[in-house]
């Protein structure tokens, strides 16, 4: 649900470079992937995207896949690590639905964590998140 | 505040790809932004995602001994060489004075060409995703990359001159025809160069210094030269040698989805109107008008401007159309948006039918082919 100070789901963390979220799907322990809203609002609309295939062992940091928006190409960085369970398959058909529906189904993948203790120190919270964002993206979830 | 300054001339196309990634990877940690200008030997490169046997007459390639490459920036495909200024501005996180929305980015690192354009008396503009015009005609194609963990490079190609011959030569165009002639018309009523615009010989070397000159208007700084560090270099021979060099990269599936052209025409009162639409998935890329019919070059410019990167959703569709037709009401004398719009929706059902893949060309999709 949307944090009622900050226009931003609660109920996931996000990394403070990419705006990529992480949220974890309680029946399996995996941890679905996502992009954040500032980055959407950043980029544009996505027309182009490409997603590490199941089985893929993935390091925070480093490319999952890649996506052209309107104004920018650019990788997506995963924000932990593990290995790839699952990715969005319809996402890769039709792009736009991670910019339509970020936090719902335009997820990108799901993984299955490898260091997940250590590595949930480096994401950060909603609220925590804002602080982190450039001035002309943190207007608008400090106004929401 | 000054900047870096590096100038080359005919690189090869994929150390040049290969230095202007390794500059970027490089830039995380710095401050001072690099504005690269140089020209390549002659070559083709496609865009990040596109497909190369859709973009590239493949065999005239190999014929005439053109390589081709994949650019790491988006966009269309693109023919470079001695008379296209390649402009690679490479902008650190650190860098203090551009804006971090990708959007706003790609508008401030255009005003460098602005300016150096409008030194030479030629007005121009930023316009729709990725195009600087002059009298509606494009002159420049932009793109921004940003590799992981590194600055973002602003990537732009700016037309001295263009062999048309060539092109068609090299480039499968969506308004690709048997006349060579109106072919050629096609390209010169779309694009234009610094050379054209001026009517007169222009340097490499003088357009290379009024951007020198543009962008240090355009962002107050002093740009000047610079040599390469040893981190950079390493870093381009070893992209060179993992990447650029590699057919992988260039000839590669990067993505399952595929661009599909679909076309349709209709008999109106005011001449026969032929609309190709290139779609991805649920994205228009961009609609292309032509026929005989008879409408304004601004109507028509404008209705293909606001049409490109459009949702493909009939009523978006419909209402994007009725906008556009209002705006330029005296351009669409005795063509209805009914029937524009019922033309490129059945072009769109046909894209999603049709056993061929899309001839893309998607850096020449801002004027209309056929002008009154």
């Amino acid at each position: 649900m949307p944090d009622q100070n900050s226009g931003l789901p609660c109920d996931r963390i996000y990394d403070g470079e990419s705006y990529l979220w992480v949220k974890p799907v309680t029946e399996n322990e995996n941890l679905h992937v996502g992009i954040g809203s500032p980055a959407i609002e950043s980029l544009g609309e996505l027309a182009y995207l490409t997603l590490a295939e199941p089985g893929t062992h993935v390091v925070r940091g480093q490319s999952i896949g890649s996506m052209e928006a309107a104004k920018m190409t650019s990788d997506i960085v995963s924000p932990v690590s593990g290995t790839i369970v699952e990715r969005n398959e319809p996402a890769l058909e039709n792009p736009r639905m991670v910019s339509s529906d970020p936090y719902g189904s335009g997820w990108l993948v799901a993984i299955a964590p490898a260091s997940w203790e250590l590595e949930i120190n480096e994401l950060h919270d909603s609220d925590s998140l804002i602080d982190l964002l450039p001035v002309e993206l943190r207007g608008q979830y400090t106004n929401a | 505040m000054s900047w870096r300054l590096l100038t080359e001339r005919a690189v090869s196309h994929d150390r040049g790809l290969a230095l202007d990634d390794a500059l970027t990877r490089c830039a995380a940690d710095v401050q001072t932004p690099t504005l690269r200008l140089y020209t390549y030997e002659s070559c083709v490169l496609v865009g990040r995602f596109q497909n190369v046997s859709n973009e590239v007459r493949l065999n005239h390639c190999e014929t005439f001994k053109v390589p081709v490459n994949r650019r790491p920036s988006g966009g269309g495909a693109i023919i470079m060489g001695p008379e296209q200024l390649g402009i690679a501005l490479i902008i650190p996180v650190k860098a203090s004075g551009f804006s971090s929305r990708s959007s706003d980015l790609m508008v401030q690192c255009a005003r460098g060409l602005i300016k150096a354009l409008e030194s030479l008396g030629i007005e121009s503009r930023f316009t729709g995703k990725n195009d600087l015009v002059t009298r509606r005609r494009k002159i420049a194609g932009l793109g921004i990359y940003k590799p992981p963990g590194g600055a973002h490079l602003f990537h732009a190609s700016l037309l001295l001159d263009l062999d048309i011959a060539n092109m068609l030569r090299l480039l499968r165009l969506p308004f690709h025809c048997d006349d060579e002639e109106e072919n050629r018309k096609a390209i010169e009523q779309r694009m234009t160069t610094v050379r054209r615009e001026l009517d007169q010989d222009f340097s490499m070397d003088e357009l290379a210094w009024r951007l020198q000159s543009g962008f240090e208007q355009a962002f107050n700084v002093c740009i000047e030269p610079s040599p390469l560090w040893t981190e950079e270099v390493n870093l381009a021979e070893k992209l060179y040698a993992d990447q650029y060099s590699k057919s992988e990269w260039v000839y590669g599936n990067t993505i399952s989805l595929r661009d599909r052209l679909g076309q349709s025409s209709i008999r109106t009162e005011a001449g026969r109107l032929e609309i190709k639409a290139i779609v991805a998935g649920e994205t228009v890329k961009s609609v292309f008008l032509g026929g005989n019919f008879i409408a304004s070059d601004s109507a028509v410019y404008d209705l293909e401007s606001s049409l490109r990167w459009h949702v493909r959703e009939p009523v978006a569709i419909k209402n994007t159309i009725a906008q556009s037709v209002a705006r330029n009401i005296q351009g669409w004398d005795r063509i209805s948006v009914k029937e524009i719009t019922e033309t490129l929706l059945h072009a769109l059902k046909l894209s999603e039918t049709l056993p061929n893949e899309a001839t893309a060309g998607a850096c020449f999709a801002r004027e209309p082919a056929q002008l009154t």
